[in-house]
């Protein structure tokens, strides 16, 4: 009786386990499925970031596959919050994309963990047009790690500074040109920004606060220092050199000081409001990404000027914003895989780009862009002049050394008062242990 | 001898040969066993695993190391995972008893008889059933200190209000406040529990002369005791795991001030790319909430009144 009943409970269990077992193939079964008779013989995968739905890469993919018959790609799409998520999970999963987008600041973070193909053989060999000395040097040196290139650049941008040509001329200011210096940008940021009863209600710039790349960054190429030694391994000696000191102090007092901008809590206050676009802010110096959207606004006249230097007779510094196209090394089909990274380097791809973005290659493309947006010269000027990243001098600049100067922004920026050197001398020894524990010392 | 009518009723009800025990338990088992076949299958193999990664150093793009209790020693160490457990045990402290207490407020409400009860109950259930993600854009605004609703609001009373999120002082209690928005949940379950509540016994207590007040303290709370555990310990387990409104809306600013225990893990998973830190940080979370799970569970026999016992 006991063991009938025993046997009577397995039964359940069963059925239990095979109903939800037939539910899940039940649900399985509603996907989509190729056969393989009857479809392309290789798959592969594309992962990006770019444009959330793959405004522009579903159209390449489109194409790719009309040239490669055999070849079918899946494309996914991410928005950049979660891209990291994403792609990390696949790929410690097994399950990683062929070809996948990758930004800037995470270039080493591939190269050094081996996952990448090196793409050197592939530029030196490919036959269709994959071709380094087509591409802006600097552009191309970011995807470039101990003489190897890993990454087919997609395009890239750099920093000027777009203002708002009403409220200049309201303000009675000539409006920004080249070879004008920072004094001069936070002098016209003072005038143009408006306190009523104790509210700012138009500030004069908005600045890039914790984003290190176009504010902190930006500034110490400006005075000539460097915040990290040229192996990568301390910030020792550079990040508290009286040079970077200048350099912080500077631009932590536009805020702390001159009060000319929303600081980044205010900032984050504002759930990705464009406060350019709606003339809450002056000027803000940043990459080309949103003219195309001003251009469509009625009765916004904007403008764009260089970067500003730091004395009438030195050269502006502008950083660089990038991505690349990086090759699964563990591809199944890594020819394959290969020949869809280089499609983005194809003129189709550069032509289709332009409306988008600034084209990594030299080429017609940039004069068309600038026909249809006569804005983005300004920025296609100072390709030459271009910072190179101090994030990929080190292993992994987002864990060891960004959030120390996130603080170090915040808290200078919320406590007025706090000594900048002093928050410096705290940063250094901090960030030097995580470089330290990253390299192994 | 015959039986007495109390002995009758203690006898075990048999039907097809089995006690209404048996039946209960059989019943138990077939009601439980989707969420065991799910748990075999899906959680308890990465549990395991976990466990194995929380002594490893791992980046998720190279084979995992086998370090021993590195993690955990190093965890020791770490001023930001002191913080982030110092955050989460003040959002805690705070949220659980004010949202427990807020959404037994609103069931009371929703408890009385009045005309157009099931819209009331649908619009104070709705927060709850809006995404995570959405509700904190939403409160983005309310918090802003310049356009913002909340410090609109008190501008009309002249109070000059401060900056909520973008302030390190006042970023948690916002959040505190925040957490009265998914209240629903909670509310739900205590009218449910409210409704169990025998009518006698308030009809009784008041036959004996007692108020509304006395009447809720003496009978409806004990009554509701069952309730409120099952709340408590559901709120502790969830609000120990608050990760949206960091991810959203503050990323564990400004100044680490609403740096959430989930929130540093995740930055330690996937921005950092230390999965072994990571996976150390959950099991070290499981720990801590198991053992205030236990204490609750231990403490209810002094607190907790069944209507059966």
């Amino acid at each position: 009786m006991k063991r009938n009943r025993s046997v009577r409970w397995a039964a359940s269990g069963v059925a239990v386990g095979v109903a939800a077992g037939s539910l899940l193939l039940a649900m399985g079964a509603g996907f989509p499925t190729r056969s393989a008779a009857s479809g392309p013989t290789i798959d592969l995968t594309l992962l990006t970031f770019d444009t959330g739905p793959g405004i522009l890469e579903k159209p390449a993919v489109a194409e790719f596959m009309k040239l490669h018959p055999n070849i079918h790609v899946s494309l996914q799409t991410s928005s950049s919050t979660y891209y990291y998520t994403k792609l990390l999970t696949e790929l410690a999963t097994g399950n990683g994309p062929d070809v996948f987008l990758v930004g800037d600041t995470d270039v080493p973070t591939f190269v050094n963990s081996g996952v990448i193909e090196n793409l050197t053989p592939l530029f030196n060999h490919h036959t269709d047009g994959l071709n380094a000395s087509k591409y802006y040097s600097n552009v191309l040196n970011v995807g470039k790690l101990k003489g190897q290139i890993y990454y087919i650049p997609k395009d890239w941008s750099d920093e000027a500074v777009e203002y708002n040509v009403s409220m200049f001329q309201k303000a009675h200011l000539p409006l920004p040109k080249a070879g004008w210096t920072w004094a001069q940008f936070v002098k016209d940021a003072k005038a143009l920004t408006i306190v009523k009863n104790g509210r700012t209600v138009q500030y004069g710039a908005q600045l890039p606060g914790t984003w290190l790349r176009a504010g902190l960054e930006q500034f110490e190429a400006t005075f000539g220092a460097k915040m990290l030694s040229p192996n990568g391994k301390t910030v020792s000696g550079y990040l508290n050199s009286p040079k970077s000191i200048k350099a912080i102090e500077y631009y932590l007092n536009m805020y702390r000081v001159d009060h000319i901008s929303p600081t980044p809590t205010q900032m984050a206050g504002y759930a990705n409001v464009d406060l350019f676009e709606t003339k809450k802010v002056a000027m803000e110096p940043t990459g080309p990404w949103g003219l195309s959207k001003y251009q469509k606004v009625p009765g916004f006249k904007f403008g764009v000027a260089p970067m500003p230097s730091l004395t009438p007779t030195s050269k502006p510094v502008t950083s660089i914003f990038w991505s690349g196209w990086a090759v699964n090394k563990h591809s199944a089909h890594l020819q394959a895989a290969e020949e869809l990274a280089a499609f983005f380097a194809s003129p189709w791809w550069e032509n289709e780009d332009k409306a988008y973005a600034m084209d990594a290659q030299k080429g017609p493309w940039i004069a068309e862009s600038v026909k249809q947006l006569p804005e983005l010269s300004v920025y296609f000027k100072e390709e030459r002049d271009v910072t190179p990243l101090i994030p990929t001098q080190t292993l992994n600049w987002t864990k060891d050394v960004n959030p120390t100067l996130t603080n170090l922004i915040e808290e200078a920026i919320l406590k007025p008062k706090s000594s900048i050197p002093a928050l410096v001398k705290a940063a250094v020894p901090q960030i030097d242990e995580l470089l330290a524990q990253t390299y192994g010392g | 001898m015959v039986p007495s009518a109390l002995e009758t009723s203690q006898k075990p009800v048999r039907r097809r040969g089995r006690t209404l025990q048996q039946q209960r338990a059989r019943l138990f088992w077939w009601m439980i066993s989707p969420w065991i076949f799910g748990f075999l299958a899906f959680v308890l193999g990465p549990m395991i695993y976990s466990g194995y990664l929380s002594l490893t150093s791992w980046n998720l793009l190279n084979p995992p190391k086998f370090i021993g209790w590195q993690n955990y020693i190093q965890m020791a160490h770490d001023p930001l995972f002191w913080q982030s457990l110092k955050v989460t045990t003040i959002y805690s402290l705070a949220s659980v008893p004010l949202s427990l207490a807020f959404a037994l407020f609103l069931a009371i409400l929703l408890n009385q008889k009045i005309q157009g009860l099931s819209i009331f109950r649908t619009i104070l259930y709705l927060p709850s059933v809006v995404s995570g993600v959405a509700v904190a854009e939403v409160f983005m605004w309310v918090f802003q200190p310049q356009y913002g609703l909340l410090n609109s609001l008190l501008a009309y009373f002249g109070i000059h209000g401060p900056g909520w999120v973008s302030s390190p002082g006042w970023a948690l209690p916002a959040l505190i406040l925040m957490s009265l928005w998914g209240v629903g949940g909670p509310m739900i379950i205590f009218l449910a529990g409210l409704q169990n509540v025998s009518p006698d016994l308030k009809e009784a207590a008041g036959l004996d002369g007692a108020n509304h007040f006395r009447t809720f303290i003496h009978i409806t709370l004990p009554m509701l005791t069952p309730t409120i555990l099952f709340n408590l310990v559901l709120s502790i387990i969830g609000q120990f795991q608050t990760f949206t409104q960091a991810f959203v809306m503050t990323s564990g600013g400004p100044l680490d001030s609403t740096l959430f225990y989930v929130y540093y893990l995740f930055e330690q998973a996937f921005e950092y790319l230390n999965m072994g830190y990571a996976a150390a940080m959950a099991w070290v979370l499981f720990f801590i909430v198991l053992v205030l799970t236990l204490f609750v569970m231990v403490s209810s026999s002094k607190w907790v009144f069944y209507q059966g016992e």
